[in-house]
C-alpha cells in the first residue's frame, strides 16, 4: 500500500516540477529566450540544432527555442483563461441547476446536452470559423465548448449531497440557500471539479494548438506551438526539427497536466484515502 | 484459456502488427489486379484543386477541373507553348470586325454517342451567356451566335472585340452534349475520357472513350483524387498509391529529382503573385509610397526563401515572360533599393518622428497589414519574407491569414492595406481578360484597389476593339509600362508549375495556363 502512494506522488512530483518550470519560463521568457522569437534571420534558415540555436531555426531563420519559450506563455494563458472561466461558469450553472432542480434544471441540462452532442473540437472549430481567427475568439470558442462538462459534473455532485442530513440540519438552523451552497455544498463538490480542471488544462492546450495548426487560432508571427507545427509541415523530411520540438513541448505539457490530474484524483478520492489510511 | 498477464500487452501488440501487415498485403494485391486491367493500364493521380458540389463546366471555374481530368474540350485551346490550336473547331475566319465564322470539326462524338454539330456548340455557348451565369459579364461582348450550316457557326460581337477567338479557350466554354440530362452530376463531353463516378471532394473515376476524335487514348481508366495538402500528395506518390501529382512541395523537389523512380516537371506558368494595394486609403493613395514598397521588395530573396529557389521566378512586370504579350524582354527585375525606398517614403510623409525605429505617418504610429490566404502554400511564407523586407526599412508590418472569401469581402469594403494574391493572368492567352478586370476603372478588381487612370482605360478599350495585332501590342505595352509606374498592384513573382510522375508514366506535358493536365497521350510504361 505504501508503495502505491509513493508511485503516485512521484508522478505528481515530476508533473509539478515540469509545470513549475513551464510557469517560470512563461514569466521570465524575455530573459531566458536566446533570440527575439519574431525576428527572421533569413541567412540562418532551416539550420539544425547548434550552440547558437539549441533547437535549430525555422523556414525564416527564427530561433525555434525562443519561439517555444514564448509559446509557453500563449499556451498556458489560453489554458488558464479557458479552464478558469469554464470552471467558474460551469460550476455556478451546474450548482444552481442541481440545487433547485425542477423546470430550471430541465432547461439548463437540455442546453448542456445540445452542446455535448457535438464533438468538442469540431464545435470549437465551427465557432472559431464563425468569429474569425485570433486569440480572443479562440479563447471564447473553447470556453463555449468547455463549460458544459463542468456544469454536468457539478450538477451531479450537488444532487448527490443535497439530501444529506447535514444540509437538512443547516436548513433547519435557518440558513438561506446562498449560505448552504457556498458553505456546505461547494466545499464538498470542489475536488472532482479540480481534478477535471487539471486534466482539462491539458485538453485545452492540445485543442488550442489544434486550432492554431488549422489557422483558426493565434496569428503569425506570434509564436504558438500549433502554428509552428503547421509551418514546419512541408519541411517534415528535410528539416524535421521544426516540427519535433514544438511537438515535444505540446506533448510534455499535456502529459504533465494529465499526470497531475490523475494523481490529484487518487489523492482527493475519499474512498482511496480511507483505504490508505487504514 | 488464460494468458499470463505479463504477456498480455506484447501479445496484443503482436496481433495488431500482424493484422496491419496482412491488411496492407491485401491492398497491394488489389491495386495490382486493377492496374493489369485493360491494355493501356490504370492511372491514379492526385491533383491539388478540384470541383466540389457540381461538375458542370459553366459553374465558375469548375470547367478548369473537368477539363484537367480529360472530360471536356473547347473549340480552341492552347498547346504547351501557348500557341493557339483549333480543338473542336477546325478553323476560323474573320468576316468583319464584328463577325467571326467558325468551322467545326467533323466526326466528333460525345460520350453518349451524340454527334457534335453546330446545334450542340450553340447550345453549350448559350449556357454561359445565360443571365443566371456568374461569369456571364466576361462574355457580354457577344451579340449573337448563329448556325450557318451543320458544321459552321458565326459569332457576332456588339463592338469590335479582338480576343473573341481566345475567349473561347476558357474551359467555361466547354462543349457539352445537348442530350445530357444532368450535367451537374453526370458530365458528358467530347474529351478522351468519359465519366464513371464522382465522390464529392474526394475523387473522380474516368474510363477511356473509344470513339475519341483524335485517336484512341492510351490509358484505359483513370482515378483522379483531390488532395489539398502537398505533403500528402507527395506521400501518395512515394507509396505508389498514385503515379502523377501536381503541386509538389518545393522543399521536396531536390530529393525527388535525385531519385530515379520519379520524374519532376517544372515550368514557368502564367500565374502571377502580386500585392493588391488599397489606393483608397492613405498613404497608399500616394504613388511615391507605392513605389517605395515596390523598391523595398527583394524579389530574388523572396524566391530564394519562400519558394526554395525553385518555385518561381522574380517578377519583372505584370505579365509572366511565357506570355507572348509580355514586355519582360525589355525589363529588368526591379532590384531592392533601400536608399530610393527611404527617399520615396519621406516624400510620402513617413518619418521616424519619435525615434523608436519605426516610421510614423503624419506623426502617428503606422502599421501595414498584409492579408493573404493559405490555399496556396507559397502565399504565407512569401508574405512573411515581404514582412521582414518592409520592416528592415522601418515599416512596421504584420501578416494576417484568412479565408479567401473573408478577404474578398474586406477588400470590397476597402478594409485592407495590402493583399497578397495569385492569379493566372492570361488563361485565355489574351491580356484583355486580366487587364480589363484589374486596370480598367470599371473592372471588378480595379474597384478593390481603387485604380483609375483614364489613359489606361483608353488603351485597354482601344486594344480590345482593334484587330490590328501591332497596334494592340503597342497599347498593351503601354499599359504594362504605366502599371509599373502607378503600382496599383505590386508584382512579386511568377509561379513555376511543379508536377511529378513516377517513372512508369510517359507522355505527360505541362501547360502554362494550368488548364490541361490529362490528355490522350499520357500512358503507363
Amino acid at each position: 500500500m505504501r508503495l502505491r502512494i509513493k508511485k503516485h506522488s512521484a508522478g505528481i512530483l515530476i508533473s509539478i516540477c515540469i509545470l513549475a518550470l513551464f510557469l517560470f519560463v512563461a514569466i521570465f521568457a524575455d530573459f531566458i529566450a536566446p533570440h527575439d522569437p519574431e525576428k527572421a534571420n533569413l541567412q540562418d534558415r532551416l539550420q539544425g540544432p547548434s550552440t547558437e540555436y539549441p533547437f535549430g531555426t525555422d523556414h525564416l531563420g527564427r530561433c525555434i527555442m525562443s519561439r517555444i519559450i514564448f509559446g509557453v506563455r500563449i499556451s498556458l494563458s489560453v489554458g488558464l483563461l479557458v479552464v478558469s472561466a469554464s470552471l467558474c461558469f460551469g460550476m455556478a450553472v451546474g450548482t444552481i441547476s442541481g440545487y433547485y432542480g425542477g423546470i430550471l434544471d430541465e432547461i439548463i441540462m437540455r442546453i448542456v446536452d445540445t452542446f455535448l452532442a457535438f464533438p468538442g473540437l469540431l464545435l470549437a472549430l465551427g465557432i472559431s470559423g464563425l468569429f474569425g481567427a485570433g486569440f480572443t475568439n479562440m479563447v471564447l470558442a473553447l470556453i463555449i465548448v468547455e463549460w458544459t462538462s463542468y456544469a454536468r459534473l457539478a450538477r451531479g455532485s450537488v444532487i448527490g449531497i443535497k439530501e444529506h442530513d447535514y444540509i437538512t440540519a443547516s436548513r433547519g438552523f435557518g440558513a438561506d440557500d446562498f449560505h448552504i451552497i457556498v458553505c456546505h455544498i461547494l466545499p464538498n463538490i470542489i475536488s472532482p471539479l479540480i481534478v477535471m480542471a487539471t486534466i482539462g488544462m491539458g485538453y485545452v492546450i492540445l485543442a488550442s494548438a489544434g486550432l492554431s495548426f488549422l489557422g483558426f487560432g493565434v496569428q503569425p508571427p506570434t509564436p504558438e506551438w500549433g502554428s509552428m507545427l503547421s509551418d514546419g509541415r512541408i519541411y517534415i523530411r528535410s528539416a524535421p526539427h521544426i516540427m519535433i520540438f514544438p511537438g515535444l513541448a505540446i506533448m510534455t505539457a499535456v502529459i504533465a497536466f494529465n499526470y497531475l490530474g490523475d494523481g490529484l484524483r487518487d489523492m482527493l478520492d475519499p474512498k482511496k484515502r480511507t483505504i490508505s489510511e487504514m | 484459456m488464460k494468458i499470463n498477464k505479463k504477456l498480455k500487452v506484447p501479445f496484443l501488440v503482436l496481433i495488431l502488427i500482424a493484422s496491419t501487415v496482412a491488411g496492407s498485403l491485401c491492398i497491394e494485391q488489389d491495386t495490382q489486379k486493377q492496374s493489369s486491367l485493360g491494355s493501356g493500364g490504370h492511372l491514379n493521380c492526385a491533383l491539388a484543386f478540384g470541383p466540389s458540389d457540381t461538375l458542370d463546366p459553366v459553374s465558375k471555374w469548375v470547367g478548369w477541373y473537368v477539363r484537367e481530368a480529360g472530360l471536356y474540350e473547347t473549340l480552341f485551346s492552347y498547346d504547351e507553348n501557348m500557341v493557339l490550336q483549333p480543338e473542336l473547331a477546325s478553323g476560323y475566319e474573320k468576316i468583319s470586325d464584328t463577325e467571326w465564322k467558325i468551322t467545326l470539326r467533323k466526326g466528333v462524338k460525345f460520350h453518349d454517342g451524340t454527334v457534335m454539330d453546330a446545334d450542340a456548340v450553340i447550345y453549350s455557348l448559350n449556357r454561359v451567356l445565360d443571365s443566371e451565369n456568374a461569369r456571364k459579364s466576361e462574355y457580354d461582348f457577344i451579340e449573337s451566335i448563329t448556325k450557318d450550316s451543320e458544321y459552321s457557326i458565326t459569332i457576332r460581337t456588339k463592338y469590335p472585340y479582338a480576343p473573341t477567338i481566345a475567349s473561347l479557350t476558357d474551359p467555361i466554354m466547354s462543349i457539352v452534349s445537348p442530350k445530357a440530362e444532368d450535367l451537374q452530376n453526370k458530365p458528358v463531353g467530347t474529351g478522351p475520357f468519359k465519366f464513371k463516378s464522382y465522390t464529392r471532394d474526394v475523387s473522380i473515376s474516368l474510363e477511356r472513350f473509344d470513339d475519341y476524335w483524335n485517336g484512341v487514348p492510351k490509358l484505359s481508366s483513370i482515378d483522379v483524387y483531390y488532395v489539398t495538402d502537398g505533403m500528402t500528395r507527395l506521400f501518395k506518390l512515394e507509396s505508389g498509391e498514385v503515379d502523377l501529382i501536381t503541386g509538389v512541395p518545393q522543399s521536396e523537389i531536390a530529393t525527388l529529382q535525385s531519385s530515379e523512380d520519379y520524374e519532376v516537371f517544372t515550368k514557368e506558368t502564367l500565374r502571377s503573385y502580386f500585392l493588391y494595394v488599397n489606393m483608397k486609403k492613405e498613404p497608399f493613395s500616394d504613388r511615391n509610397f507605392r513605389q517605395a514598397l515596390n523598391y523595398a521588395l527583394d524579389r530574388q530573396e523572396i524566391v530564394d526563401i519562400a519558394l526554395e529557389r525553385i518555385g518561381g521566378t522574380p517578377a519583372k512586370g505584370v505579365l509572366p515572360s511565357v506570355s507572348e504579350w509580355s514586355v519582360n524582354d525589355q525589363l529588368e527585375v526591379i532590384q531592392r533599393n533601400e536608399t530610393k525606398a527611404k527617399e520615396l517614403l519621406s516624400q510620402a510623409g513617413l518619418e521616424d518622428t519619435d525615434n523608436d525605429g519605426w516610421l510614423e505617418y503624419n506623426g502617428k504610429d503606422f502599421e501595414i497589414n498584409i492579408v493573404t490566404y493559405t490555399n496556396r502554400p507559397q502565399l504565407k511564407p512569401s508574405a512573411e519574407v515581404i514582412e521582414t523586407q518592409f520592416e528592415s526599412i522601418g515599416l512596421k508590418t504584420r501578416v494576417t491569414t484568412m479565408e479567401s472569401s473573408a478577404i474578398e469581402a474586406d477588400m470590397s469594403n476597402g478594409n485592407y492595406d495590402l493583399a497578397l494574391y495569385a492569379w493566372v493572368v492570361a488563361p485565355t492567352g489574351d491580356p484583355d481578360y486580366f487587364f480589363s478586370k484589374h486596370f480598367h476603372s470599371n473592372g471588378t478588381e480595379a474597384l478593390k484597389t481603387g485604380y483609375s487612370n483614364p489613359q489606361v482605360d483608353k488603351w485597354i478599350t482601344a486594344a480590345r476593339q482593334t484587330t490590328d495585332e501591332d497596334l494592340r501590342r503597342e497599347y498593351y505595352n503601354n499599359v504594362q509600362w504605366q502599371i509599373l509606374e502607378d503600382c496599383p498592384e505590386i508584382f512579386v513573382f511568377y509561379q513555376n508549375a511543379m508536377d511529378a510522375t513516377s517513372s512508369k508514366v510517359g507522355g505527360f506535358k505541362q501547360y502554362p495556363n494550368e488548364i490541361t493536365i490529362i490528355t490522350k497521350d499520357v500512358y503507363l510504361k
